[in-house]
């Protein structure tokens, strides 16, 4: 990024300078800066996140009727670059260009393919490699035909000296993905929400959000609602329905510990107040009342409660089910159950604090508690549905197919085969997204809209071209209040009814793409005096600030090393310039908002 | 993220949402506190868009006239690109003879949109706000007769005539053969017309399409194809209102590289200059439509901006310097308008900017100086062709026998419940009746004066065939109730009305008509 732009001295020199109007060697660094959140994030997608989601895809298991155990597990997916159908015997030049696309109003898309394994009764048969559609490429990444030309090049191509990519182009028209604000990744946020109050009896206002987001960008929202009677429950949802379960059978689930253990963790610096003491003590009685004692009967017990909703196949136990849903909807950024385990134990901490007065609620409508959600990253996550939604209209015909056949029906690479010819096209509900902006998901993708997803790029002119790809908008969520803080312009956006919800990034304004590894930053707070869980804890914890980094709670750091601690990080901070590092371990954060 | 300056290592820093609540960043020195500020904005600048730092002295301007800017920059007629010749898109605008502006922020260098300019330097005078644009460039701001109309402007007739603010738009438009015989598998129809073919015949090219650089008009030949099944010729005519010119033709192929004159996309030009009641705006939010601009539009909008850069303008013009109108370079103390005004006496014109000008109807002196400068301005993309609508007679709804809506189908505007309560109150009844009934359903009905009913006059059978012509013409009206024809009398109602009844007595509701001559 050029850093001296708004320092330019503006001159003429275009009037009088030889070489004007013919394409340079390179292209204008500045604008292709404008479009880099959208290039950035798709190539991360391409080159990371596919690998990332595939990875996170839960095997497909299911029984034919002669008793075989089938499962499909995807290893591997990939995008290729857009080449003429395989049909056509004329074309000189495989390749298919961005400018033939609009010009015969057809989608510019390449090759998805994905490898999977095919199990039979636990036995791996076959690798098979399967291109299941062909899906829009977003023009100038890594798997577009124009990537890496120089504007001489370009321009023999039919594009722009200075083509800054960044759109789709489905049906000749180009389409961009909206950026859209979410709320933050992977913080605990202390929310006053009157629509709660109508999720059930004894429901209150108040609760403690959390969006978590696992390492394919996929997201999905947990509540911990606070409950008059004084107890807490956690709602999430899966498959876009919701569901409520009290926390204290997630946390029985989640550790083999006892109630003592847990009775200290959520009372430790708190043992003065009687009323919160009574509270979790209530919630402790609640479980043994449905005699839930250890971890595994907890789990049988979600297991057995569950297994309707879940699609998992008949021959696992209540307790698997159990493990499913604790891995698939709770705290879904952490991989590690006692990670799971800590942060819950903090979230029910700040949520009886907040509930008594002690914090503050936070606002949704800070640009401090929102993050971008970028178009790749939008585009991964329908990817790794729609794959997941191949997998079960493949498994769906295999069964249709076996039902006809009755208890002869067996799975050979030639039934196989067969059942391929009858799965849904990944490709067309992907252009359908692009070409209307509107999401068909089955989850719903944790986000808070399903329509405008995807606007044309209109060329009007230079000025409306550009800014459709530094829009950002708000949704309905965040209507109550508009503000920007430097991250969004002030000063641009349109009057009438988008006003304010319809924001333009600043000219400068980068967006994170990249999730950096934060590994040694744990180490690193360690050595700088915070105390981690499995340590005994640095004093009582009404002494102490809890410390959280990426959404995971480490452990305690006690306030008479608080103030240095923050000094020495500071110290750091300053060395990571330029390396971008969005560094979400906040410890200044927990010093204003102590629990 | 977003770069800010970290003071103590003077390097770029790269911050987040989430840590800049808890920092300590100046907007510039002056305002650091030593010990406790930690980072630098890099310029005062960078709160804004990429859109919003290319206005000029945006500093000077009243808030929404900056986002008003943002908004009309977005409407502007300019150069979307320049692969106009590779490009489909429905509709594409191109400015003619663009410029670039003399006064700019250096955000426009940054950005080189030099490459894809938008509007023309143009001379305004503030006269009465009403811009009088004159050559290539000046506006007068004067409040001349007294009868001009805010936000309006005039257009110096040399300035047009060297092509100022011209342009043209480029439409589309596909054409799949395929898609019109309605056969998926087969190739039905292709392109061609017929040698010797009168209707074709010096207006379409053996190919079946009009060559390039052809003048369309409505109702003229288009193009033409070809019935491989029926061996038949059809001739397609242009249908729009808007005369355009064939600028060029795509023949499109399909996948498998086959398919050969089934699908093309014609691309027509359609000329559009400058003309009574198109559009144009400073880059100040200062919008107006062609015929006049008046300094009442000044005080209340308070773009002072605009007066700056009509300064600059003239000086720049004078001087042949770029001034740089990046916002917050100038302050309290070394105001622009001081800068300028020495610049302007400098280059022998008056400090404040203005000057002595002449009535353009007597040629008479006018008493009071006139601000002039040259601001850029931009031609927006609404344009009267576009928008306007006319009709006295024309295409009415089957229904209700009223006219239809939609400028597409030449209908009328609606003359709606408040215009109505408009004219009751002005106790205008003939204009009120002229609107509501003669220019819309006005219609005769046989009313039984008797029974009140408009639904039971009939008229007699008609005569048989061989009687003589002249029964035709004595057939009479009767009511089928009253069985007399005595009592039936012609009124003159809304078409709607008799359909209203006609509803009402399928719900079993009978209107009673009391009909008495006045």
């Amino acid at each position: 990024m050029t850093e001296t732009g708004d320092r330019i001295q503006p001159s003429f020199k275009n009037l009088t300078h030889k070489d004007y109007g013919r394409p340079n060697d390179k292209q204008h660094m500045p604008l292709q800066e404008l479009t880099r959140p959208h290039v950035d994030s798709f190539n991360y997608m391409l080159e990371e996140g596919l690998g990332k989601a595939v990875q996170l895809i839960y095997p497909v298991e299911f029984a034919l009727p002669n008793g075989d155990r089938i499962s499909f597990t995807v290893l591997d997916a990939n995008v290729y670059k857009p080449v003429v159908s395989q049909s056509n015997k004329t074309s000189v030049n495989l390749k298919v260009y961005p400018a033939e696309c609009r010009q015969r109003f057809v989608t510019y898309k390449g090759n998805f393919q994905i490898t999977f394994v095919w199990k039979i009764n636990n036995k791996p048969q076959d690798t098979v490699e399967r291109t299941i559609g062909e899906i829009p490429i977003m023009v100038k990444s890594k798997r577009c035909n124009l990537q890496g030309l120089s504007p001489k090049e370009l321009v023999k191509h039919g594009e722009e000296a200075e083509e800054m990519g960044g759109y789709f182009i489905v049906n000749g028209l180009e389409k961009v993905i909206r950026m859209l604000i979410m709320p933050r990744r992977n913080y605990a946020m202390c929310m006053i929400r009157p629509s709660w109050r109508s999720r059930g009896k004894q429901y209150t206002e108040y609760g403690v959000q959390i969006k978590c987001v696992r390492q394919d960008q996929t997201g999905m929202n947990n509540v911990l609602h606070y409950l008059s009677n004084g107890s807490a429950t956690i709602g999430f949802g899966y498959l876009k329905e919701l569901f409520y379960v009290p926390v204290m059978f997630i946390l029985k689930g989640l550790m083999n510990v006892t109630d003592k253990y847990i009775y200290d963790q959520l009372v430790n610096g708190k043992e003065d107040d009687s009323f919160y003491k009574g509270c979790i003590v209530f919630m402790l009685r609640q479980a043994l009342t449905e005699d839930l004692t250890t971890q595994t009967k907890v789990l049988q017990y979600i297991g057995s409660k569950f297994r309707i909703k879940l699609p998992l196949p008949e021959w696992y136990s209540d307790e698997e089910v159990g493990q499913f849903l604790i891995r698939e909807c709770i705290c879904i950024h952490l991989e590690n159950n006692t990670d799971k385990f800590n942060l819950l134990i903090f979230m029910i901490r700040k949520l009886f604090a907040f509930s008594k007065g002690e914090c503050a609620a936070e606002s949704a409508d800070s640009p401090a508690n929102q993050e971008l959600l970028l178009g790749g990253h939008l585009y991964l996550a329908v990817l790794k549905e729609k794959i997941e939604a191949w997998l079960i209209s493949l498994k769906a015909t295999i069964l249709r197919n076996a039902k006809t056949k009755e208890g002869t029906y067996k799975l050979t690479s030639k039934t196989l085969e067969d059942a391929f010819r009858h799965t849904a096209d990944v490709g067309k509900s992907v252009e359908y997204l692009l070409s209307t902006g509107n999401l068909i998901s089955r989850s719903g993708l944790g986000l808070m809209q399903t329509s405008g997803l995807a606007v044309v790029a209109d060329k009007l002119n230079f000025y409306r071209y550009l800014s459709h790809f530094r829009s950002v908008h708000r949704g309905a969520f965040f209507a109550e209040m508009r503000t920007t803080a430097v991250f969004l312009c002030p000063v641009h956006t349109p009057d009438g009814a988008p006003c304010g919800l319809l924001n333009h990034m600043t000219a400068f304004c980068q967006a994170v793409n990249i999730q950096y590894p934060t590994a040694h930053l744990y180490k690193l707070l360690i050595s700088l005096g915070v105390t981690p869980f499995d340590a005994p804890p640095p004093g009582n914890l009404k002494d102490c600030f809890p410390v959280l980094l990426d959404g995971r709670h480490m452990g305690y750091l006690h306030s008479s090393i608080a103030k240095k601690s923050r000094t020495e990080i500071e110290g750091y901070e300053s060395q990571r310039f330029e390396t971008g590092s969005n560094n979400d371990g906040d410890m200044s954060d927990s010093q204003d908002r102590i629990c | 993220m977003r770069p800010v300056k970290n003071l103590a290592l003077d390097t770029t820093e790269m911050i987040g949402s989430f840590e800049q609540v808890y920092m300590d960043i100046c907007i510039n020195q002056n305002e650091a506190i030593p010990g406790v500020t930690t980072h630098e904005e890099f310029s005062e600048i960078r709160m804004l868009s990429s859109l919003a730092c290319l206005t000029p002295y945006s500093d000077c301007n009243q808030s929404p006239r900056n986002m008003y800017q943002c908004q009309m920059g977005k409407q502007t007629m300019g150069t979307p690109c320049h692969a106009y010749k590779y490009r489909a898109d429905n509709k594409l605008y191109r400015i003619q003879t663009p410029q670039s502006p003399m006064v700019r922020p250096g955000m426009h260098d940054h950005y080189d949109v030099d490459n894809y300019p938008m509007g023309t330097n143009a001379v305004v005078a503030v006269i009465s706000y009403t811009a009088y644009i004159l050559t290539n460039a000046v506006v007068a701001v004067i409040s001349y007769t007294g009868y001009d109309m805010e936000d309006a402007m005039i257009l110096n007739k040399s300035a047009f005539d060297r092509g100022f603010a011209h342009g043209s738009i480029y439409k589309s438009e596909l054409i799949d053969l395929r898609k019109k015989a309605q056969d998926k598998y087969r190739t039905v129809l292709v392109f061609g017309s017929k040698a010797g073919d009168k209707r074709t015949e010096g207006k379409l090219d053996p190919d079946g399409l009009p060559p390039i650089g052809t003048y369309l008009q409505d109702g003229d030949v288009y193009y033409s194809f070809y019935n491989l099944q029926t061996g038949e010729y059809r001739v397609e005519r242009y249908r729009k209102s808007e005369p355009s010119y064939v600028d060029h033709i795509k023949i499109i192929g399909n996948d498998t590289g086959t398919g050969d004159m089934e699908k093309v996309c014609i691309v027509l030009r359609i000329v559009r200059n400058p003309i009574v009641g198109d559009k144009f705006s400073s880059r100040h939010g200062q919008k107006g439509i062609y015929i006049i601009f008046n300094p009442h539009g000044y005080p209340s909008r308070m773009t002072i901006g605009m007066m700056i850069e009509s300064m600059a303008g003239k000086s720049a013009a004078s001087h042949g310097h770029c001034y740089d109108a990046t916002p917050f370079k100038y302050t309290e103390d070394q105001p622009p308008i001081d800068y300028m005004g020495k610049m302007l006496n400098a280059a022998g014109y008056n400090y404040y900017g203005t000057e002595r000008l002449y009535s353009g109807v007597d040629g008479r002196e006018l008493e009071a100086d006139i601000f002039i400068g040259i601001v850029y301005y931009q031609r927006l993309r609404h344009m009267v062709s576009d928008k306007f609508q006319v009709r006295t007679t024309g295409p009415i709804d089957q229904v209700t026998h009223q006219p239809v809506k939609g400028r597409k189908r030449g209908g009328g505007i609606r003359f709606g419940e408040m215009e109505r309560d408009a004219l009751i109150s002005h106790g205008s009844a003939f204009l009120l009746q002229d609107r509501l009934l003669n220019c819309s359903d006005s219609s005769l009905a046989h009313v039984c004066k008797k029974c009140g009913s408009i639904l039971s006059p009939y008229m007699d059978r008609p005569p048989s065939a061989n009687a003589a012509v002249s029964a035709e013409q004595e057939r009479k009206w009767s009511c089928s109730i009253c069985k007399q024809t005595n009592s039936i009398e012609l009124i003159k109602v809304p078409y709607v009305f008799k359909y209203l009844v006609a509803e009402l007595a399928a719900i079993n509701i009978k209107v009673n008509l009391d009909i008495q001559a006045f």
